[in-house]
């Protein structure tokens, strides 16, 4: 050991002591590096990648079983009241469950998680419940979120509703209809270097002049003017949409026990009166612990809550964001020479949502469908130039070649 | 390792090379000054002038023989060897603290270009973001990758190892003792063209 670092003449070998001290100084950083870094922040890590794993298992048995409710519908109960509660008076919340109390009138969930297996489409007019015998226990078997809870406690039992619904045969039209997001991950500015690399690189994201921007905004905004309200609402899995929602206005906010609870862009607590400038339309995120799980946590949550998170929007959001939705259904009915009066309801639309940017500062985010799955498993791929001829994002989007 | 990788990814591949390869040349100038002044007496209650420390200066052992040598027969040129103790001397010790300090001075110098280096990208990159209308977190990200992360670390990195550095060289256990070594090689100089034994 000491001809390693020794000549015979008792001099000190220098370069090898100094690789070695070099080395041993090298080492001792890369530990303080690793004690400064966050012991939460691999924990956070770790835990996340088993979550998503069990997650997604969950996932696929609830989406099997969704799929089959939704061949045997039952009529929207929620929506059933909402209608008729417009229909008196917008500031009537009679009919309306009210867990909470704050003057305004409870957001109807138009989408549930689909762990629960509620289901909140309509019955098609004429055809039979089938599955009476099986929709009954389930729906008291699985865990119900609050809102739903009260709402079956309030009003009528769900197959009769369905019974007066073919009677009367009225038209379903529900305010709030089911709506499925399939999300990727949360989005999340680190300084680290590698989360530093912005996912908004990969991000669908289309930047125009000044003028097609404003040209662009101006049609996406008159858009919802169209939205016919009285129309039944088609359901909605939208893609992509964690990492532009804000530029939809939306906010994205926990729900704790069924009652607004934390704001999740800065962790601030939510007053039910702040979201009353809000549509009572909410997206719900089917799986916030997968997506949302980072700020979840940041936030202060445990798995074990009862959360949800739900993006608030706007009302001219939701209407241009259901009018591409219903554009594309009536499309492709046409297309595939499906009746006229097919149910909008029977039909869910997948879509992915795009920033749209200006030169010189300015965004905001369009809505485009990308393919539309009927009940009777017919899948119709949506050609967006000829479904919306003339939209000027869509043209646009093409050319950027994002379509 | 997850810190050198780090390091380079922070200070840029250029930058982060170059200090870690600075870094590496002052440690081994450090340990040849070490091995020199190991055997110099640093406590101050122990006296230079011990006669048994002769391996303080061994390197200059046969300097003192040819001095004994030219002393005892009253040669007049011992005066040159008595410039070649001092020259040796410089030669195995002083160079090594100008060294260290050229080190240090050019780190300073370099970490400052790397911040230069590291302004114009993210400026760069900042103007670009903005005219293109990127969100202020998105330009911001952009930025930091594109050179900030270089043109504050290289700042940072130069001054924090300049300062251990030049802390460190000016200690007792290299400074202090190379100016003792001085006064030991002056004192045997005295003893041999005393005569003093």
């Amino acid at each position: 050991m000491k001809a390693l670092f020794k000549h015979s003449s008792g001099r000190l070998k220098t370069s090898r002591i100094a690789f070695l001290v070099f080395f041993v100084l090298l080492v001792c950083l890369s530990f303080a590096y690793k004690m400064g870094k966050s012991a939460d922040k691999v924990l956070v890590k770790i835990e996340h990648v088993f979550e998503a794993e069990k997650k997604e298992e969950k996932l696929k048995e609830p989406i099997a079983g969704v799929n089959k409710t939704l061949e045997y519908p039952v009529p929207d109960e929620k929506s059933e009241i909402k209608q008729e509660s417009q229909k008196i008076s917008h500031a009537e919340p009679k009919e309306k469950p009210a867990p909470m109390k704050a003057g305004k009138q409870a957001p109807v969930r138009v989408a549930q998680p689909v762990e629960y297996k509620v289901d909140n489409s309509v019955q098609k007019p004429g055809s039979k419940i089938k599955t009476e015998p099986k929709a009954k226990p389930q729906s008291e078997k699985k865990p119900v979120p609050k809102i739903i809870a009260e709402h079956m406690a309030n009003h009528t039992p769900v197959e009769n509703q369905a019974f007066e619904k073919v009677d009367n045969n009225k038209p379903k039209t529900p305010e709030k209809d089911q709506v499925r997001f399939t999300m990727a991950q949360a989005l999340k500015v680190d300084l680290n270097k590698e989360s530093m690399k912005t996912k908004n690189e990969k991000q669908e994201t289309l930047k125009l002049s000044s003028k097609e921007y404003f040209e662009v905004y101006k049609q996406w905004q008159e858009q919802g003017g169209t939205l016919d309200k009285e129309k039944a609402l088609v359901s909605l899995r939208i893609l992509n949409l964690e990492n532009v929602y804000d530029l939809f206005q939306m906010k994205a906010v926990v729900i704790k026990e069924g009652v607004p609870h934390t704001d999740l862009e800065d962790n601030s607590r939510v007053a039910n009166a702040s979201l009353s400038e809000f549509s009572s339309t909410c997206f719900v995120v089917s799986n916030p612990w997968g997506k949302w799980g980072h700020a979840l946590k940041e936030a202060g949550f445990r798995e074990k809550d009862n959360i949800e998170v739900w993006y608030y929007t706007y009302e001219f959001v939701r209407n241009s964001i259901y009018a591409r939705a219903l554009k594309a259904f009536e499309w492709s009915v046409e297309k595939q020479n499906l009746p006229k009066d097919t149910d909008p309801s029977t039909a869910d639309v997948l879509g992915t949502v795009y920033a749209v940017n200006k030169d010189g500062g300015g965004s905001f985010g369009v809505f485009v469908p990308k393919r539309i799955d009927f009940k009777s498993k017919l899948s119709v791929d949506i050609d967006p130039l000829a479904c919306f001829k003339g939209q000027k994002d869509i043209e646009a989007l093409n050319r950027a070649g994002l379509l | 390792m997850d810190f050198v990788r780090w390091f380079l990814e922070n200070f840029g591949i250029f930058f982060g090379s170059v200090f870690l390869v600075y870094l590496f040349l002052m440690i081994r100038r450090i340990i040849v000054l070490y091995d020199y002044l190991r055997y110099v007496p640093k406590g101050e209650e122990e006296t230079v002038l011990e006669k048994e420390n002769f391996k303080a200066f061994s390197f200059l052992g046969s300097l003192f023989q040819r001095l004994e040598k030219s002393s005892k027969n009253k040669e007049t040129y011992h005066q040159f060897v008595v410039d070649a103790i001092w020259a040796e001397l410089d030669c195995r010790i002083s160079v090594h603290f100008q060294a260290i300090s050229g080190y240090v001075s050019t780190l300073v110098l370099i970490g400052f270009a790397g911040t230069i280096f590291g302004s114009i990208g993210a400026f760069n990159e900042m103007f670009q973001g903005l005219a293109s209308g990127r969100a202020a977190a998105e330009v911001f990200a952009a930025s930091w990758n594109n050179g900030l992360s270089t043109a504050l670390y290289t700042s940072l990195g130069a001054a924090a190892i300049g300062g251990v550095v030049l802390t460190l060289i000016g200690s007792r256990f290299l400074l202090t003792r190379a100016k003792r070594l001085e006064a030991m090689i002056s004192l045997r100089i005295c003893q041999i063209i005393g005569g003093e034994e």
